[in-house]
């Protein structure tokens, strides 16, 4: 028995001894593959560019979502946020001075929705990066590595899935608030990583039974260069889609997060905006209606770009259409 | 003229009509196809045989379009302009009277229906279903013809089925109504040697005793030497050389009909009698002034690289189009 | 000398269902030897198991049993380095020149990855030169338009030329052609039977040609051997003239008088087999003995529990029971039979 222990320690001992291994060897092959990345970059982001320039869909969702990233930084400047609550300005009309009304402590409404807009992309960005850093590393090595390792991360992701988030969330309130957008992203992508995983993971295990992969260890091509070289630019168009989709998620989802005051209040957050008039009884009041409407539409301004830009991107990247 | 044959091509050409170019497919295009034969039409991909072909089922696959000349059936009320044909006319038209096997057709089988009712829908369809026990019959019939066990075969779904018996489903399912011409296109493809030489062996069985004609559109030397009697040789859109399949094979008159044949690998041939045709296929987009094959022919002449030779008629049956066989009055 | 000898080589499968595992014998007590310098030609339908030999020679599956000796040695017994030699003497050309390219790279970097992978020491302008070299070889002048392509801008043709052009890049002993030319179009495969015969000659390059078309054996192997398998076995094995003009196992009578020939006299004229039935049976159904004989005219009870055995001469050898019972087939009939 006691053997037994010792041989299954030692076989994990060696496991993350090759998994360092595997990992620095990744490392550097990632930094080589960076580096050539970096080389062609302008040339292929013009490809690319012209790629999204003669595909109308991917054009619309890329405008969209330029304009998102461009208020998220410069919004701030151009359109400074005055958070002084005046309650004579109550619920005011859309106005030359105040372009969407007031809310219900008389602040513009036009300013919050820009000052927000950083929040809600930071946490987007967060959100996105971790979701498919955590599910694509996931994904490929338990599609590449089969067997026990592919069980091992199955189950995992398995009970991840199929954890009822909002009982969970709701609990979770009453004993922690998130204080940053960073603890939010990854609050909310400890949920999502699953589903990407999976779908890499899938995708993975069907890469590695074609041929130009199976070639590989005949020609000698070792495994680490296999997953980053032969591998991982075949999942790029497909990483860089979930990775704006889980964008588009990460806000829905965060806004819940705020409703259900796990997360604190950001009175500018849109999700904050929706949820003060809410609790104003501002759809009672129709000169209020306003302020649910417009974080409402700058939600769905902001899916619907993402939407675009992420089926256009499969259009312009899926080789099999691409081959014609 | 509807006695010896079935169909006629008249200075058919085709064009694919896109946004800013438009390709040439098929190039003034005419032949009379026999009546009760197996001919064969022969070339490399992109030759135009199967465009040209599908113009008898009005199946030119889209842009396609017969930009001049036009295609006549022989039926039994008469000639029949097939590209005028609408509406129920075209309906029954197709599959009553002319029908096709398709290149890798087991794929058009549909895998959530029996063959048995894939078969009764069609005829059903055509109203060709008169009674459970006469359609039963007439199934069998066609089992028979190639070879499958009816009983095994009727209440199967195509998944169960090999290659070669889905192939031979799809060529009963052809002759279903009872057409008077089929086109066979590539119809043995991707299937195993015996069972593309034991297809062709019952194909030429049922040609004779129902028949009934068949267009073969192919590749493959050898399967044209086994089984046509007459050969139409296409080269970028243009026929090169029409006659029965063994005066072809014996005179090899064309210099693209000997190329073809002289490149073909054989087990009785040496590797010293097989050549390749030098040069590179034809861009259709991109066709020379004159001789189309002119590029690759080792017998060009600046009047080759001028002027495109016609197809004439060189002996009774032989048609050719080189300017090497014109005769003195061209 | 020998560059490759094959011994007792069985293949199994095993493909697990539900609850149940189902083995599936998909290669018998394969016998090859390969003479350094030959082009030996593997036929065979689908399904007879060729391909699994190729990948098998190649060291893409390993086999249930059975020895394989490289040069003399068996690579069974070998050390991490000199399996990584094997590795690189032995190489495959895959039959679908689309699907063997990674097609999100550029021609270049799927040239460059292998050679370097092999040759680490080598400084990118040397590979490059190599890369050019290759390419040039196998008729892709200049070498500077095709770098920067990917796959799919290229023609099928094209394609397998970079394939071969990749393998030779490993400066292999043996390669492994699996349908080299099935998927490409009808005018451009004589080329590239012809650049193997060509690497064959010049480089003297050892080369096992897998096909199913036996057309094309006489072409490529010229005067070598040739195998003939049929559902996990070498039914048939010799010179290239002896199997085709006269073979002596009931199936290879049957697949060569199935093959037609480009002449119409000669191919309505020649004697026909018959098959008790066309289909290939399932191999999981296989019987033990002879796999042919449910489909063999002149099989009895016994074939069925046959012990399989070679037979037949030295340099002709057969894999047949009753094979002196078989009365003798030629294609070009009697007269060119004496």
């Amino acid at each position: 028995m006691k053997e037994r222990f010792v041989g299954i320690f030692k076989a994990i001992g060696r496991f993350f001894v090759k998994l360092g291994n595997a990992i620095k060897r990744g490392v550097v092959c990632a930094a080589r593959a960076t580096g050539r990345f970096l080389a062609n970059f302008w040339r292929s982001f013009r490809a690319f560019c012209g790629m999204i320039y003669s595909n109308k869909k991917a054009f619309a969702g890329a405008i969209i979502l330029i304009l998102f990233a461009f208020l998220a930084i410069f919004g701030r400047l151009i359109f400074p946020y005055d958070d002084k609550t005046s309650f004579a300005d109550m619920y005011l009309k859309p106005s030359g001075e105040h372009w969407l009304g007031t809310d219900g402590m008389g602040r513009d409404l036009f300013d919050m929705i820009i000052h927000g807009t950083q929040d809600v992309m930071s946490i987007a960005i967060f959100t996105a990066f971790f979701t498919v850093g955590f599910g694509v590393l996931m994904g490929i090595i338990s599609g590449y590595a089969g067997g026990w390792t592919d069980r091992i991360i199955g189950l995992i992701s398995n009970v991840f899935m199929s954890l009822p988030q909002f009982p969970i969330l709701l609990i979770l309130s009453m004993f922690i608030t998130i204080r940053d957008n960073f603890t939010l992203a990854l609050i909310l992508s400890v949920f999502s990583w699953p589903g990407l995983a999976r779908s890499v993971r899938s995708q993975i295990m069907s890469l590695k039974e074609r041929d130009f992969i199976q070639i590989c260890s005949v020609m000698g091509v070792g495994r680490v260069h296999i997953i980053f070289t032969e591998l991982l630019p075949n999942i790029m168009s497909f990483v860089a889609i979930n990775f704006i989709s889980s964008m588009k998620n990460a806000i829905t989802a965060s806004v819940g997060m705020m409703t259900l005051g796990i997360a604190l209040f950001e009175p500018t957050n849109w999700g904050a905006i929706i949820v003060s008039a809410r609790n104003s009884g501002a759809f009672a009041i129709p000169a209020a209606r306003l302020c649910i409407i417009a974080p409402v539409v700058a939600i769905m301004l902001f899916q619907i770009g993402a939407i675009l830009f992420s089926n256009g991107l499969d259009e312009a990247f899926n080789p099999r259409l691409r081959k014609n | 003229m509807g006695q010896d044959f079935i169909a006629s091509f008249r200075n058919m050409t085709i064009d694919y009509v896109m946004k800013k170019t438009s390709l040439r497919a098929v190039n003034d295009l005419s032949l009379d196809i026999h009546r009760g034969g197996i001919t064969a039409f022969v070339g490399e991909s992109g030759s135009g045989k199967t465009t040209a072909v599908s113009a008898l089922l009005q199946g030119i696959s889209s842009p396609g379009k017969i930009v001049e000349g036009k295609v006549i059936y022989y039926g039994d009320e008469g000639e029949v302009d097939v590209a005028a044909l609408k509406g129920e006319a075209l309906r029954r038209y197709r599959w009553e009277q002319v029908s096709m096997v398709f290149q890798a057709s087991q794929s058009t089988l549909n895998p959530l229906m029996t063959i048995y009712d894939q078969f009764y829908e069609t005829a059903y369809y055509h109203g060709a279903v008169r009674s459970k026990e006469a359609f039963n019959k007439r199934l069998e019939e066609l089992f028979d013809m190639v070879k499958l066990d009816v009983n095994r075969v009727r209440k199967a779904y195509p998944h169960q089925m090999s290659g070669g018996m889905k192939q031979r489903v799809m060529i009963a399912f052809a002759l279903l109504l009872e057409p008077k011409l089929v086109i066979l296109d590539e119809p043995t493809t991707a299937l195993d040697v015996i069972t593309q030489k034991y297809i062709f062996n019952q194909l030429m069985e049922i040609n004779k005793r129902l028949n009934v004609t068949f267009l073969l559109l192919t590749h493959d030397i050898g399967i044209v030497a086994k089984a046509a009697d007459y050969v139409a040789v296409m080269y970028a859109g243009s026929i090169m050389e029409y006659a029965d399949v063994y005066t072809l094979f014996g005179k090899k008159l064309h210099p693209y009909t000997r190329g073809l044949i002289n490149s073909t690998p054989s087990i009785i041939r040496s590797a010293s009698e097989i050549s390749p045709i030098p040069g590179m296929p034809p861009d259709i987009r991109n066709l020379p002034e004159g001789c189309p094959f002119g590029p690759r022919c080792p017998s060009c002449s600046e009047r080759c690289r001028a002027e495109k030779p016609q197809l004439k008629e060189y002996a009774p049956g032989h048609w050719i189009a080189c300017h090497l066989y014109g005769g003195e009055e061209a | 000398m020998k560059i490759l000898e094959i011994e007792k080589l069985n293949m199994v499968f095993t493909t697990r269902g539900l609850n149940s595992a189902e083995r599936v014998h998909v290669l018998r007590d394969i016998d090859l030897e390969i003479e350094q310098g030959e082009i030996m030609a593997l036929v065979g339908e689908s399904g007879c198991g060729k391909t699994t030999l190729g990948k098998i020679i190649t060291g893409l599956l390993d086999p249930t049993s059975g020895t394989i000796k490289f040069n003399g040695n068996d690579i069974a017994s070998r050390n991490k380095k000199q399996k990584r030699e094997y590795r690189k003497s032995v190489q495959f050309i895959q039959q679908d020149s689309y699907a063997a390219l990674n097609p999100v790279k550029k021609i270049y970097s799927s040239l460059y990855t292998p050679i370097k992978a092999n040759n680490r020491k080598l400084k990118r302008a040397q590979i490059d030169a190599l890369i050019v070299k290759y390419l040039e070889m196998v008729g892709l002048t200049p070498a500077s338009l095709f770098l920067e392509k990917f796959p799919h801008q290229l023609s099928g043709g094209q394609r397998q030329r970079v394939l071969i052009a990749r393998v030779l890049s490993l400066e292999p002993k043996l390669i492994v052609a699996d349908e080299p030319i099935s998927m490409i179009d009808v005018s451009l495969r004589l080329s590239i039977l012809q650049l193997l015969i060509e690497l064959n000659q010049k480089l003297g390059l050892t080369i096992v040609y897998i096909t199913h078309d036996l057309s094309t054996v006489k072409y490529v192997v010229g005067e070598g051997r040739m195998a003939v398998m049929y559902l996990g076995e070498i039914v048939e094995y010799g010179k290239v003239k002896d199997v085709i003009l006269q073979p002596v196992h009931p199936y290879t009578q049957a697949l060569i008088s199935s093959v037609s020939i480009p002449d119409p006299v000669i191919e309505r004229n020649k004697p026909m087999i018959r098959l008790k039935s066309m289909e290939i049976p399932d191999i999981r159904h296989r019987c033990e003995g002879c796999g042919f004989t449910d489909r063999c005219l002149y099989a009895d009870d016994a074939c069925a529990a046959w012990k399989l055995e070679n037979t037949y001469t030295e340099e002709h050898i057969v894999r047949c029971k009753n094979v002196q019972a078989i009365p003798p087939y030629a294609v070009l009939g009697e007269e060119k039979h004496e």
